[in-house]
């Protein structure tokens, strides 16, 4: 059922968003809950099951089924579910719930829905660059659509209820992925840090998911994978959705202009180290026989500082973006069709690296 | 307000916490809640530093139950609630109201949602609550000068005024 989606390529990888050189993707996670049902974790797996067959029939009677599929995570097996947590087409959590759910995935991959995941429903938009506001706009219309045929938990005061308290009100989680390596040469990560927790907004350093292996956990204390940064909202209760999205713009635009001021500022000052440091990420990824992912991130992360200076003029954003994806854990074992030990993921990482970069 | 714990310096920060089984809500200087939150368990997460002072009700002492209280529709207590943050149901929000209230508070921007709400079949009270978010909106672009959403806001809701005038006449 998943190869169509392994040979299939996702949108948002093309890298040709609005700000791709420093924004990788946005994604937004709405939450929704029936109104009739225990939240996921207190169901039974009868509930899990009515839940799971209401929205289906109603996914069908709106014909969106027709331009996607439902994958039921009960036929999935273990390599399978975390190659759609790899995709970013279901949330890490996801793989810890339990009995009956799955995931809808419309055919381009910018869209899902999943069932029984921390609520009952939880939408989820992808697109490459900064692109928030878009992502809501079809994201919201099809909420709307399935609000006339589903009840919703929704109370006057509080808006949306969901299972986190950290949620509820517009059920609304918008977040962008930012490539931020010229904030860290320079220091002011944690500037940009303390910047969005004062405008209420999160900026975190991309964490190895658990599902990536032990060995790709070992990496320096607090350094951000791959110089990779999720910027997000923490509040979902007093501002509408539209603020919401208004908001976290805003500020990324803000991150975008720093981290191309810095990016400019070491090409101004320090050429030739960049140019080392590009230069070398180019020889591992040519040379290199075993590549740990946290390794391979970071090579990626030079690389692609090296496309958007115009250092790398034969690679291209879609090209790192692939690599970023296709070379985590699920992804090779999917490709190799079983399971595998760290070392064979290594080796194969690193013969994915040398021929992608030859 | 003084701080509830060293009665010295100025309160900056409401802090809620489970201490033997009884919810507490506590008014903290930066000090004291620096202090508190070392000596705390990891996972407790809930009381991060609201900038929204001075506006807030205070959980009067009969409001204040034992952790073990439940929700009388799917049994998740007090305490679940305040160590994972997560409810069990939608009837939680009405067990807890008050509990809920306190740790909501140190989350989100204030306590009532603005926003969409799920079949409004009155398309002009839809239309009456988008004019109110992008005038709330062409108030902040403005604030933080950027000029160019300004004008495309204004230009919206000159759009959605006039839309509403006709709608409304239509209707009289």
């Amino acid at each position: 059922m998943l190869e169509t989606l392994l040979e299939r390529e996702a949108q948002w990888l093309s890298g040709d968003g609005p700000e791709a050189d420093v924004a990788v993707y946005s994604l937004c996670h709405l939450f929704r809950n029936l109104a009739d049902f225990p939240y996921p974790d207190q169901c039974t797996e009868d509930e899990k099951r009515m839940i799971e067959e209401r929205v289906l029939g109603v996914l069908e009677s709106l014909n969106l089924l027709a331009s996607g599929q439902y994958c039921s995570f009960l036929d999935l097996d273990s390599r399978e579910q975390r190659f759609l947590v790899e995709r970013r087409l279901v949330r890490p959590e996801f793989l810890q719930a339990e009995g009956p759910r799955g995931v809808y995935i419309s055919d381009d991959q910018s869209f899902t829905i999943s069932v029984n995941d921390e609520n009952h429903l939880t939408f989820a938009g992808i697109a490459s660059g900064l692109q928030v506001q878009d992502i809501w706009s079809r994201m919201s219309l099809i909420d709307d659509t399935l609000a006339g045929a589903l009840d919703y938990a929704f109370s006057e005061r509080l808006g949306y209820l969901t299972a986190q308290i950290g949620q509820v009100g517009t059920g609304l989680r918008a977040n962008v992925l930012l490539h931020l390596p010229a904030l860290h040469l320079t220091n002011l990560i944690a500037t940009a840090t303390n910047t969005a927790r004062e405008k209420r907004h999160t900026l975190e350093g991309m964490v190895v998911p658990k599902t990536l292996g032990p060995s790709d956990l070992r990496r320096p204390k607090g350094a951000a994978l791959g110089d990779l940064h999720t910027l997000s909202n923490d509040c979902t209760l007093g501002r509408s959705e539209e603020e919401t999205i208004f908001h976290i713009k805003h500020l990324a635009n803000e991150m975008i202009k720093e981290e191309r001021e810095s990016r400019q500022q070491i090409l101004s000052e320090a050429p030739l180290q960049l140019e080392d440091r590009v230069g070398r990420a180019l020889g591992l990824a040519r040379g290199a026989r075993l590549l740990a992912f946290h390794e391979a991130s970071s090579v990626l992360s030079s690389l692609r500082l090296g496309v958007s200076s115009g250092l790398l003029e034969q690679f291209s954003l879609h090209q790192i973006n692939d690599v970023l994806i296709t070379s985590q854990n699920a992804h090779i074992e999917m490709k190799r069709g079983h399971e595998c030990d760290e070392l064979a993921l290594s080796a194969e990482r690193a013969d994915l690296f040398r021929s992608r970069f030859a | 307000m003084l701080c509830q714990n060293c009665h010295k310096n100025l309160a900056s920060v409401r802090y809620a916490e489970v201490v033997d089984g009884k919810v507490s809500d506590l008014r903290l200087c930066q000090d004291c809640l620096a202090a508190r939150e070392e000596s705390v368990s990891p996972g407790f997460e809930f009381s991060k530093p609201s900038p929204f002072l001075g506006k807030k009700k205070d959980l009067s002492v009969n409001e204040v139950r034992e952790a073990d209280a439940t929700c009388t529709a799917c049994a998740t207590t007090l305490q679940e609630l305040m160590d994972t943050g997560k409810v069990g149901c939608s009837i939680c929000y009405e067990s807890f109201p008050a509990e809920l209230e306190a740790l909501m508070e140190g989350i989100h921007i204030a306590l009532t949602h603005r926003g969409k709400i799920p079949r409004l079949d009155d398309a002009r009270v839809r239309v009456r609550s988008e004019l109110q978010t992008k005038r709330t909106l062409l108030k902040t672009a403005l604030s933080m000068e950027n000029y160019e959403d300004a004008a495309s806001l204004r230009d919206e809701i000159r759009a959605l005024e006039l839309g509403l005038g006709a709608s409304e006449a239509g209707v009289d």
